[in-house]
């Protein structure tokens, strides 16, 4: 790790996340149910879902916000429900919306906050010119975009290896969006920190990941690098898709199904399919939609990639 | 580097930095309730100094007599709320809890703060002689209301928590109070030996700091994130477009809608406003004086009680202060332009009290009228007097906006709280009808120049649209 002042703590080769059969209910609600994966150093991974999918749940675990029920996190090989203050110290948060410190000008706040990470480098430039925020202004004063850019500064400026960000570009303009954007890749690059990134502009995510996460309904539904799902996701339309799903083999995933057509993963050009089956590279979106529509118990059941 | 300090010396660092917060603008700015505690800090220094010249020469029974004592209990009171404005700004904060050590720091420092007030609030009482410990124990005392503050403050997302402390905090207040109006137990609580008061006095701390303490852990509980938000109901396997219409048109009648424009600062709907108006202050004096507390008989109780209770009938909500719906319900265009609107506001607020102060007030003079021989003439010119003040009173929240485009909170919440206070301390019972009938009347023309100018300022004006 460059420009970092806080050693590093844990074991020599832990993974940065560790997640296994991870389980959160609320009362009668299970918002997670049985979630494992894992994340390396480097790796920046999307986190996907429609609202109330459990992406903000999975996040609040896993900066040990919230109590899971059952399962392991790890980070940086520490179990987070006693996660030393020196590992936390290499992890950074960006909410959905900053609240709180009102009455803090930018610079208090920043100060204040950057002081219990102890002594740090000077704030990256790049990162401040991004930010363009008036040091004398009051916290309060600012406008949502503003707050925002405020609280990805506090979450980075002490270079974190790990950093969660929940629906960071909400309230950003288009350009603070897209410079974002750029920033947290040049960041990674430079920094070779782990991501964990939830955000409904697709565009974005498909760019910047490196690894697709979708969660549905609590369950992670698909972990899959995000060039393999670009090379291997595909429409197979044809009139009558009970014979395409008859002919495909075990090991292809169905990730959705529309009157006309199968959405597989694990498709390679030499799968032998029926006679009159087109075979389409899906738009991220439509992929999106299908695979994180929700589902009934009975259709989860019965839909072949359960079985999978 | 701070990696390498003991955890001891870190956390301490840290507390130290969180404490000396407390005396940058960012504990003063913006604070709600700075303003009313400076009063009652002033107030409770006087009162000290009152104290200190009668005790030369007096009982500490009869000095208390002529002093208001009860405004030291108040500065406490309202300094806790301070303390726990601020502390519940920071430790409230979303990011808070990723920060290393942040949240520690500001509750460690948030305790320690309100221990210090406490004490230097015993310490300015017991410069007039009483012993420390004794003003330790009367102020700690005073200060078990604001346990239920910390335990539900506003950054705390449960409704259900937020409810039971508030009303547990509000029946201590209330039973403090009148405990200091009807009955001895100022001179009681500052005359108790220290083999009593040293222990509870170590207690009532531990139990403070306890509230303190655990306050990152309720408000970053669970409960903050609520699972049901954005969920949707689980639908077909292949959902094909729903055209159900979700919502339901439903209409309001006049006088509802109207209500929605008091709806966020009047919690109560309008029937329980009602209920409440009718029953409470009658039942409150009627069972503090069913209390073996004070002297003389059952008549006599409940007319040493009534002119404390006075602020059930004047203490008014937030409706002036909590205006971040003005600018949704006005886009509904429901209530014309934005003069139009706010004039509506101060309608619907004029409406609701011309409902609920004649009931408050008939339910405070019915026992005083029934139970001690008060002429039905008396109590009639009482009741009507009162009734004017508090009609007054409701309105003298919004007085700062006719010299102030954009009053600070603090001001606006003094101003809506101090009339009630005043109204206690100065009212037809304790002056006499003579005396208060100009007082009354001076504070309900008071009332209706806000009511009749504030709207046109308050139209050009900006309302805060977003919440913090």
């Amino acid at each position: 790790m460059q420009d970092r002042n806080i050693p590093s703590h844990g074991a020599p080769f832990s993974l940065p996340v560790e997640v296994s059969h991870l389980t959160k209910s609320f009362g009668s609600f299970t918002a997670l149910d049985d979630v494992s994966f894992s994340i390396a150093q480097g790796e920046t991974v999307a986190l996907l879902g429609r609202n109330g999918a459990g992406k903000s749940t999975l996040i609040g675990c896993l900066m040990g916000f919230l109590l899971a029920d059952g399962g392991n996190i790890d980070i940086f090989g520490h179990s987070i429900a006693s996660l030393p203050r020196e590992i936390r110290a290499r992890t950074g948060f960006v909410p959905q919306t900053m609240t709180g410190f009102g009455t803090f000008r930018v610079a208090q706040l920043m100060d204040y906050i950057a002081a219990f990470y102890g002594e740090l480098p000077p704030v990256d430039p790049t990162l401040m010119a991004w930010a363009d925020l008036d040091p004398r202004k009051m916290v309060r004063s600012l406008s949502g975009g503003q707050k925002q850019r405020l609280a990805i500064v506090l979450a980075m400026r002490h270079n974190p290896e790990f950093l969660v960000l929940d629906e960071p570009v909400a309230s950003l303009d288009p350009h603070a969006r897209r410079d974002f954007m750029n920033l947290l890749d040049s960041y990674t690059q430079r920094t070779g920190a782990s991501i964990l990134i939830s955000s409904h502009i697709l565009s974005d995510l498909e760019r910047l990941c490196s690894r697709l996460l979708f969660v549905r309904q609590g369950r992670v539904v698909l972990d899959v690098p995000t060039e393999t799902f670009r090379a291997t996701t595909r429409w197979l339309e044809h009139l009558t898709p009970d014979q395409v799903l008859a002919a495909l083999p075990a090991d292809i995933q169905i990730l959705g199904q529309r009157p006309d057509a199968l959405l597989v993963h694990g498709w390679t050009e030499d799968l032998a399919l029926p006679n009159g089956t087109q075979t389409v590279v899906p738009d991220f979106e439509d992929a999106f939609l299908e695979i994180t529509a929700p589902r009934t118990a009975r259709a989860e059941a019965e839909t072949p990639d359960a079985a999978a | 580097m701070n990696s390498f300090l003991p955890s001891g010396a870190l956390e301490r660092s840290d507390m130290l930095r969180a404490l000396r917060l407390y005396g940058t603008r960012a504990f003063f700015v913006g604070n709600p309730m700075i303003f009313t505690a400076g009063i009652f800090i002033l107030l409770a220094v006087m009162t000290a100094h009152e104290l200190h010249t009668a005790l030369l020469t007096q009982s500490l029974e009869t000095a208390l007599k002529h002093s208001s004592i009860l405004n030291a209990a108040l500065a406490a009171t309202f300094l806790q709320s301070c303390l726990q404005i601020h502390a519940g700004n920071q430790i409230g904060a979303s990011q808070a809890p990723a920060v290393p050590g942040l949240l520690h720091a500001e509750a460690r420092a948030a305790a320690l703060m309100s221990m210090v007030v406490l004490v230097a609030l015993s310490g300015l009482l017991a410069w007039s002689g009483v012993p420390l410990h004794d003003t330790l124990f009367y102020t700690l005392l005073n200060t078990v209301p604001s346990v239920a503050q910390w335990y539900a403050p506003p950054q705390q997302s449960s409704r259900r928590l937020k409810a039971i402390t508030t009303l547990t905090g509000f029946a201590l207040l209330l039973g403090l109070m009148l405990l200091t109006f009807t009955t001895d137990f100022p001179l009681w609580a500052l005359t108790r030996p220290a083999i009593l008061t040293v222990p509870s006095d170590i207690a009532m701390m531990g139990l403070l700091t306890a509230a303190i303490m655990t306050l990152p852990n309720r408000l970053h509980s669970p409960a903050m994130m609520s699972p049901t938000d954005g969920m949707t109901a689980p639908a077909a396997a292949f959902p094909t477009p729903d055209t159900t219409p979700r919502l339901v048109p439903h209409d309001l009648s006049f006088y509802q809608l109207r209500q929605m424009l008091l709806a966020p600062a009047s919690p109560t709907t309008l029937k329980n406003d009602l209920l409440i108006s009718l029953f409470m202050p009658a039942c409150a004096v009627m069972i503090m004086a069913s209390l073996p507390l004070g002297h003389g008989g059952f008549g006599t109780r409940i007319a040493h009680l009534t002119p404390g209770m006075t602020i059930l009938i004047a203490l008014q909500d937030g409706w002036i202060r909590t205006r971040t719906h003005w600018p949704l319900l006005l886009t509904t265009g429901r209530f014309g332009s934005r003069l139009d609107f706010v004039r509506a506001v101060f309608t619907a607020k004029a409406s609701r009290v011309l409902m609920t102060a004649p009931l408050r007030t008939v339910s405070l003079m019915l026992p005083i009228t029934l139970f001690r021989p008060l002429a039905p003439t008396h109590a009639l010119l009482d009741g009507a007097e009162l009734l004017i003040a508090t009609l007054g009173v409701t309105f003298c929240g919004s007085l700062p906006f006719l010299v102030m485009k954009q009053p600070p909170q603090n001001l606006v919440v003094a101003l809506s709280l101090a009339p009630a206070f005043i109204l206690q301390l100065c009212n037809p019972f304790i002056l006499g009808a003579r005396i208060f009938g100009p007082i009354a009347l001076g504070i309900a023309a008071l009332g209706a120049v806000c009511f009749f100018l504030v709207p046109p300022r308050l139209a050009r004006a900006d309302w805060p649209y977003e919440t913090e």
